[in-house]
């Protein structure tokens, strides 16, 4: 078979590879045609029958989506005959769809909109009752289905079964009566489930959350970042009035996120527009916190710590900018903390320093995309279904369309151990057997959480073991994010002095006088209750903010802007959607006031102004400038 | 002097006497209801997408059994027109899909305070059951 082929679409020759479709060659060559149930990324089914052309030599007319293009093929898209089957499909699918456009959350942006304006009949002849069922059906707390606007495109099935091999929704019935529905007794548990929403060419799978929230022409886009893993997918923050946030879709980036988004990233941030967000800094006075000026809780921040200086201590969430963190680290070394870090359970200080060299002599090769261009896939450590999902879609492409090799080493509850060929127990040795004894072992991909590697208290062993696979393998090794930006931490040098469990230890023994701890204050919660005097920046009074001496009301991702550094090394930028809340600062904002009150008065003051300073300091960033992060975002590179 | 003093007087004492508007006269909104007292509006924010002066709010809610305001699944909790703002052109009673908002022949406007002059969504309601002042 011939590796090209050439065929001439309304007159215009284009040649295109063998095996492309007739839709795809008009696309590339700027023809319209219109489509429902065809998707990029899925197979071809010809559902919609929206796409049919007319070929010469046909006796009928084709549906272009699942026709592949041949050799000398001649077909035609304006002819009359085309442009009424078009409008006459377009006028079959209206006959069943229920016009409620006005309240439908897909109308402004809606492909059946679309087409029907350009292609469709310019009015209704049906004039029966149009056919009638109980609206939303709920199919979980995330999704709600309108059957009456369903043109049965198969979009959702085909995702739930090719892309995320969870297939909780099928159509159920036969012509007419076709209706999309889950297993009786079951919800449509898949955590990907969002996706099908946005892949819905009319508004018949709709989000719950999102739901009557605004209308397409009254949102305002921004991208952004998602920053609830380490993925780092590119998101799309909606906001209204550039106040409220009122949803997240995906923004493709082929090398992240491929186009998908999963339902943590798309549900579960709207926090965000909490009525209950701290909105001024609180002070502790005679045992109760009051509210007081941004000036008196940072003048007072600042001098609990001072005067605490050697028994302070900085904790830091893994999932604030590269700029804050590079902020914060700076401003506890000026208070002389003994040791800043983002985790409590770090066992010890070498791993962090080892996992840092690892960085710059470049072991951490390996980039997302290269799980589909392996042949062998080692996962060390980390259950990627939940802790990473979107690389789950990510590694399931490899197993199920390349067949690639999976070996998963340790984690055997995790949801992909039924592609791995092979669980084994969980150490180093397991990696160099999972190699010898792989068949395909070409091109190996080696993803190691960044748990074991840099927290645990056999990373220095690990690391060195890792090193002297990739010096005699050659495999790609990825670390796996904990959070957002925990990779970013180290690459800032926010990680240093005490390790956190030797802090964790320290404050329970209560040698720690002053803590200020910068987002996330619930996750240690227990231990930081102990400290005597307790610095909180959070966006909420969580319970160790309650027992906090000052508490510091940051802003969310959706207002802040700055890099973050993503489990393959993306450096990538997080943009601000809507205007920050009354009262709050931004955790960059933050920590340069404190700065200055501290008697630095030369650090930057804007996340830009930080990003510069860390061009020239940390060397990883050198040669990144903000224009080339741009919408992609840019991996740090080191040479091997 | 003839011509002042007996000519026929072209003023009314208004506000207690008023003068008919042309029937195709733009003035205050009104949110219609349908017959058996649901509202009209159905929260599209269609007036507001048409709208050339940005003086519509509208934020949607769904109906819930117990809760219900209009018929279909959607009503609009929150409905705001600034009048100061509004220039009469009528484009929102065009967009309307379901002729829930009008503009009427009311026109008495004048408010001690811009605030009093964003009218929300009970002052624009149409009054349940229709009393005699109600706009025909």
């Amino acid at each position: 078979m011939a590796d090209n082929v050439t065929l001439t679409i309304d007159g215009q020759t284009v040649t295109v590879a063998a095996g492309t479709t007739i839709l795809e060659a008009a696309a590339s060559i700027g023809i319209e045609i219109p489509v429902f149930c065809n998707h990029p990324k899925l197979e071809p089914i010809g559902a919609c029958r929206q796409c049919l052309v007319e070929v010469e030599g046909q006796p009928k007319p084709i549906a272009s989506c699942c026709t592949p293009a041949a050799e000398g093929m001649i077909v035609h898209t304006k002819t009359p005959s085309v442009r009424q089957m078009w409008e006459a499909n377009i006028e079959f699918l209206l006959i069943n769809h229920p016009l409620d456009c006005p309240i439908c959350d897909r109308g402004g942006e809606c492909p059946l909109q679309n087409n029907t304006f350009a292609y469709g009949p310019r009015d209704s002849r049906f004039d029966y009752t149009k056919r009638r069922y109980k609206k939303p059906v709920r199919l979980s707390d995330r999704i709600l289905l309108d059957r009456e606007r369903c043109i049965q495109c198969f979009r959702c099935v085909r995702f739930q079964k090719e892309i995320a091999d969870e297939p909780d929704i099928q159509m159920f019935s036969r012509g007419y009566y076709d209706y999309i529905d889950t297993a009786p007794g079951k919800e449509f548990e898949s955590q990907f489930s969002g996706n099908t929403i946005e892949l819905c060419p009319v508004g018949a799978l709709t989000s719950a959350v999102f739901r009557f929230k605004a209308r397409p022409w009254e949102i305002q886009s921004t991208e952004s970042v998602c920053v609830n893993c380490g993925v780092g997918c590119n998101i799309r923050i909606d906001a209204r009035n550039y106040r409220e946030v009122v949803r997240f879709l995906s923004r493709e980036n082929p090398e992240v996120d491929d186009g998908w988004l999963c339902d943590k990233g798309r549900f579960d941030s709207l926090f965000i527009n909490d009525k209950n967000r701290l909105q001024a800094p609180l002070i502790r006075k005679d045992g109760r916190l009051v509210e007081t000026s941004w000036d008196e809780a940072l003048e007072t921040a600042v001098k609990i710590m001072k005067d605490a200086g050697g028994r302070s201590a900085g904790l830091i969430s893994p999932k604030l900018t590269n700029e804050a963190a590079y902020l914060f680290s700076k401003l506890m070394r000026e208070f002389g903390a003994v040791g800043c870090d983002w985790n409590l359970e770090r066992a010890s200080a070498d791993a962090a320093v080892k996992t840092a060299e690892a960085f710059s002599e470049g072991l951490f090769d390996g980039a997302i995309k290269d799980i589909t261009s392996s042949t062998l896939l080692i996962v060390y450590g980390s259950d990627i279904s939940s802790e990473l999902p979107v690389m789950d879609l990510w590694i399931k492409k490899a197993v199920r369309r390349n067949g690639a090799e999976l070996v998963l080493i340790g984690c055997e509850s995790s949801k992909l151990a039924k592609y791995a060929k092979t669980v084994m127990p969980e150490n180093i040795e397991s990696v160099v057997k999972a190699i010898e004894s792989s068949k395909s072992s070409e091109r190996v991909l080696i993803m190691v959480s960044q748990r074991l590697v840099e927290l645990s208290p056999y990373g220095v062993e690990i690391l060195d073991s890792l090193k002297e696979i990739a010096r005699s393998r050659q495999p790609k090794v990825m670390m796996l994010a904990c959070a957002s930006n925990s990779i970013g931490m180290l690459e800032t040098g926010a990680v240093w002095g005490k390790p956190g469990s030797e802090i964790k230890k320290s404050i329970l023994d209560g040698n720690i006088k002053a803590l200020w701890v910068a987002g996330e204050s619930d996750k240690y919660a227990e231990s930081l209750a102990r400290v005597d005097a307790l610095i909180v920046q959070d966006m909420f009074l969580t319970k160790t903010a309650e027992v906090a001496n000052i508490v510091l009301p940051g802003s969310s991702f959706a207002e802040t802007s700055g890099t973050i550094i993503n489990t393959e090394r993306r450096v990538q930028c997080i943009n601000p959607a809507i205007r920050k809340l009354r009262g709050t600062l931004t955790d960059v904002e933050i920590f340069a006031r404190a700065a200055v009150k501290t008697g630095l008065n030369t650090i930057s003051q804007t996340s830009e102004d930080v990003f510069k300073e860390l061009t020239q300091t940390a060397n990883s960033f050198a040669e990144i400038t903000l224009d080339k992060i741009g919408a992609r975002g840019v991996r740090l590179e080191a040479k091997r | 002097m003839k011509h002042v003093l007996f000519r026929k007087r072209v003023t009314v004492e208004y506000p207690e006497v008023r003068r008919k508007l042309p029937p195709r006269a733009r003035w205050r909104h009104v949110l219609k209801r349908h017959e058996d007292g649901l509202e009209r509006c159905i929260g599209c924010s269609l007036c507001a997408g048409a709208c050339p002066a940005h003086c519509i709010h509208v934020v949607a809610e769904e109906n819930k059994d117990g809760a219900r305001f209009s018929p279909g699944e959607r009503y609009a909790k929150i409905y705001e027109i600034n009048e100061l703002r509004c220039i009469f052109c009528g484009y929102c009673q065009d967009a309307c899909p379901v002729e829930a908002v009008v503009l009427t022949d009311k026109l008495d406007f004048a408010s001690y305070s811009r605030e009093n002059a964003i009218y929300t969504k009970e002052m624009l309601l149409e009054p349940y059951p229709a009393s005699d002042e109600s706009v025909s």
